[in-house]
């Protein structure tokens, strides 16, 4: 099910909040988790039931392995060899699922071989849910604090709750699972309702009415990219490059919102990442709960920045080429994951022999900075967007294939959907306004504006917040027919 | 202001929005999903996958043409006096059976039933898939639930293109003649040039089709009709063969397919013959082959223009070419006869 469809607007989350308060207000605590849990389990369901089977297969056997292994009786080697089952079910399912297609193929073109391909639905948000019991796993190898004290209705739950389920953030289970024991968040908080009712509008009108807008130019440059020239080419760019920031940061305050409703705080996944000044500064502002991910079980355990310089440039790298990978079975995202992991050693080598960006910081050079930082993820999307490195290469060819601005205004209109053209009925000459006006928004909102988890963090609720928080929701519903998905659930 | 008053304005004022624009929607109906045009509005049909629906749901007919658009050309006063009564517009490009039998299941539920179905039969509904759609529709209106209307009543699509539509066509007196609804714009552009111009003669071809496995599905399509036919007795169903051009047919001929495709066309006669309530007709007569044989009639290899749709409907309303379950086979020998011997390379 999507967040922004009419049944998860005028039916599941209704009944779900109705049902989740409404136990918990009966003091049915442990219901209204099953409830909770059967929901998630039902908003995942809704796209293919077949998907139920994978994740509930996935859950309940991690939880086993969990509780062997938190045994005090079990011993090291059994817990060892539990862990290691654990880690090969888990990264192998990942593996079946998402990449033997991808790895057969490229084994069948390097030796002409005709190994057949499987063709497997991937199961939606498996990245996301894998990476999420992982974390699980490995704390309960370690036994950390506090794991062994979960159910497994706890576990279920923290793994499963939809808002977070398809498309993250990658939660762990310590921010969770207290939160959903904590008996003061049981009861409807008004306050945090509105807040959350905020967010999740802010969300949904990011993801329909400006991320998909920008997806319909990129999917008609895209489906040519050798006939773009220079123009388009740049439009193309920079209208991929919102489109994706409008649709990660707007699912993510969806999420963030509908937490926020049911008195649950979701990590913050999006801090305003083109507002970076470096590529390093980039990660920490893009799917943060990603690189915290990587870098506490990739990265430190590597060796981190502990054993010398060229040993942390190395673990960088891999990092990088992993996440390149996580993104997505195909050339473009390893490349992807590649080139800013190139540009990240790069940034930290030219900042410790040079100071440039910890020290020597003033007004030029963040300018600077910041302009070479954008430009570079812009030219980074361009590889990840593609069909292929080859479409890719093509792409960039046409930065030099001056044909002025033909096709230019034909192009700006396929931002000019059905919610747009109506206010076109009302406004002389908004179709020729609007594309530009679009396009000069995203970057002011991008680059300027305060982030949805800034903007909730000391919410006040208005008279003028009151009416257009209803205004935005009405425009966005009705512009849920025939919207894209998620970009992002892919992953 | 409070968490509280905000929460309460805030789903108050949503709720209000969204009653006001369903009102709208509701009011002009320009889909005809809950009633025919009120307030003297003339119906505005322009799109047939979203509009046949409501037609079949509200409308007053006697007879309806469903099919492709091989019978998208054909003029309504023309229908009219061809069976007699008041007749509406079914058909939807690049349709199947399976598409269709979305269309039968309204209007085997219309309390007052048509009198007579007119349908077009060829290849293309044969071979099309029969369990899933051939082409998208939306399915949201082609049922009685109420719980998929959301699609419809908050949808700035539909606020656009069909209610804003209907209010100002209406106001300036501009709505488009029905007698011509969905007649293709191409029809006076149709000759032999353009025709040529549309085909792409595919390489000769030694490998042989499946013949049992295309006449398994050509069985399950017209099974997925003939349900119909059974369930709605009274009504009498009328098919005929479209005449497609002799390019077609060249096509086939190089793609080694015209024997499969002889046998499909027996079994639809065979079929649709052995029902009571069904006319077929099937033409291979030297006038119609005439016909298939001049590219001048043809926009394609397939659609011909609207004076060939006048003389079908013509020799329908004369019972010209109607086929029984006793003499259909001899028809169709004469038409893959012809086909068989016809010179294709003078064509090019």
């Amino acid at each position: 099910m999507l967040f922004n469809s009419y049944i998860f607007i005028f039916a599941f989350f209704p009944i779900v909040l109705l049902g989740y308060f409404g136990l918990n207000h009966f003091q049915k605590y442990t219901a209204a988790k099953i409830f909770l849990i059967i929901a998630s389990l039902y908003f995942y369901g809704y796209f293919n039931w077949w998907y139920l089977f994978i994740i509930v297969t996935s859950v309940v056997l991690n939880y086993c392995f969990s509780r062997i292994m938190l045994r005090g009786k079990t011993s090291k080697t059994v817990r060892k060899t539990i862990f290691i089952l654990a880690l090969i079910l888990n990264i192998g399912s990942l593996f079946y699922f998402k990449y033997y297609d991808f790895f057969i193929s490229n084994i069948n073109s390097l030796f002409q071989s005709d190994f057949p391909l499987l063709h497997l639905l991937l199961p939606l948000g498996i990245s996301f849910f894998t990476f999420q019991q992982l974390s699980y796993v490995i704390d309960s190898y370690k036994r950390e604090e506090n794991i062994a004290k979960y159910n497994f209705f706890d576990y279920a739950l923290f793994v499963t709750y939809f808002p977070q389920l398809i498309a993250g953030p990658i939660v762990t289970h310590d921010e969770m699972v207290p939160q959903f024991a904590d008996l003061s968040k049981k009861k409807f908080n008004a306050d945090n309702f509105a807040a959350g009712l905020y967010a999740f509008t802010f969300g949904l009108g990011k993801k329909v009415v400006i991320a998909d807008a920008f997806g319909l130019l990129v999917n008609q440059a895209f489906t040519d990219v050798s006939e773009l020239g220079t123009v388009n080419a740049v439009l193309a760019m920079l209208a991929y490059t919102f489109q994706i920031y409008f649709d990660f940061s707007g699912y993510c305050d969806m999420a963030t919102g509908i937490g926020k409703m049911m008195n649950i705080d979701i990590t913050m996944n999006f801090n305003s990442p083109y507002k970076a000044l470096t590529i390093v500064d980039f990660w920490k502002r893009w799917h943060i709960t990603l690189t915290r991910f990587f870098t506490k079980y990739i990265y430190i355990p590597l060796g981190g920045n502990r054993k010398g310089t060229v040993r942390t440039y190395v673990n960088i790298m891999i990092v990088f080429l992993v996440s390149g990978i996580w993104h997505g079975a195909n050339w473009t995202f390893i490349m992807w994951g590649v080139v800013h992991g190139i540009a990240n050693v790069l940034t930290r080598i030219l900042d410790k022999t040079t100071g440039v960006f910890s020290k020597r910081q003033n007004k030029a050079i963040n300018v600077t900075s910041w302009f070479l930082t954008f430009v570079f993820v812009n030219l980074a999307w361009v590889i990840f967007r593609a069909d292929s490195l080859a479409d890719a290469w093509t792409f960039f060819t046409q930065f030099f294939h001056f044909t002025g601005f033909s096709q230019t205004m034909e192009l700006l209109q396929t931002v000019y959907t059905s919610g747009f053209q109506f206010l076109g009925h009302l406004i002389p000459k908004f179709s020729v306004i609007m594309p530009i006006a679009l396009f000069a928004f995203a970057f002011f909102a991008s680059k300027f504006m305060k982030n949805t988890n800034q903007r909730i963090a000391n919410f006040k609720p208005s008279m003028t917040k009151a009416i257009l928080t209803p205004c935005m929701l009405v425009w966005c519903i009705m512009s849920f027919a025939g919207v894209s998905t998620f970009l992002y659930w892919n992953f | 202001m409070s968490g509280k008053k905000f929460v309460r304005l805030s789903l108050i004022l949503t709720a209000v929005f969204l009653v006001l624009i369903a009102a709208v929607n509701i009011a002009i109906d320009p889909l005809f999903q809950y009633h025919k045009p009120w307030f003297g509005l003339e119906p505005v049909i322009t799109n047939e996958r979203y509009q046949n629906a409501g037609v079949i749901k509200h409308f007053d007919f006697d007879n309806a043409v469903l099919g492709t658009s091989l019978s998208e050309n054909f003029l309504i006063s023309e229908v009219n006096d061809t069976f007699g009564g008041n007749s509406v517009k079914l058909t939807m490009y690049g349709s199947s059976i399976y598409n269709m039998t979305y269309q039968l299941e309204l209007m085997k539920k219309r309390e007052v039933k048509p009198k007579v179905i007119m349908c077009d039969m060829s290849p293309a509904l044969f071979e099309a898939p029969n369990d899933t759609l051939k082409n998208p529709l939306p399915t949201f209106l082609y049922n009685y639930n109420p719980f998929d209307d959301g699609e419809y009543l908050w949808n700035f699509s539909i606020l656009n293109d069909f209610t804003y539509q209907t209010v100002m066509l209406n106001v300036n007196h501009s709505v488009p003649d029905y007698n011509t609804v969905f007649v293709s714009e191409e029809s006076k552009n149709f000759g032999r040039e353009k025709a040529l111009s549309h085909y792409s003669r595919p390489e000769v071809s030694s490998e042989m089709v499946d013949t049992e496995e295309y006449l398994a599905l050509v069985k399950k399509n017209l099974a997925l009709f003939t349900q119909y036919i059974e369930e709605m007795p009274d009504i009498e169903f009328v098919f005929f063969f479209a005449p497609v051009s002799m390019l077609y047919w060249d096509e086939q001929t190089r793609l080694n397919r015209v024997p499969t495709l002889k046998e499909a066309y027996l079994e639809a006669c065979k079929t649709l013959t052995s029902y009571q309530n069904v006319k077929v007709h099937f033409w291979a007569d030297e006038e119609m082959l005439a016909i298939m044989s001049d590219l001048d009639n043809y926009v394609d290899a397939c659609h011909y223009n609207g004076q060939i749709s006048s003389e079908l409907l013509r020799r329908i309303k004369e019972n010209i070419g109607l086929v029984t379950l006793q003499n259909y086979q001899e028809q169709v020998d004469i038409l893959f006869r012809y086909i068989r011997s016809f010179n294709f390379e003078g064509v090019f």
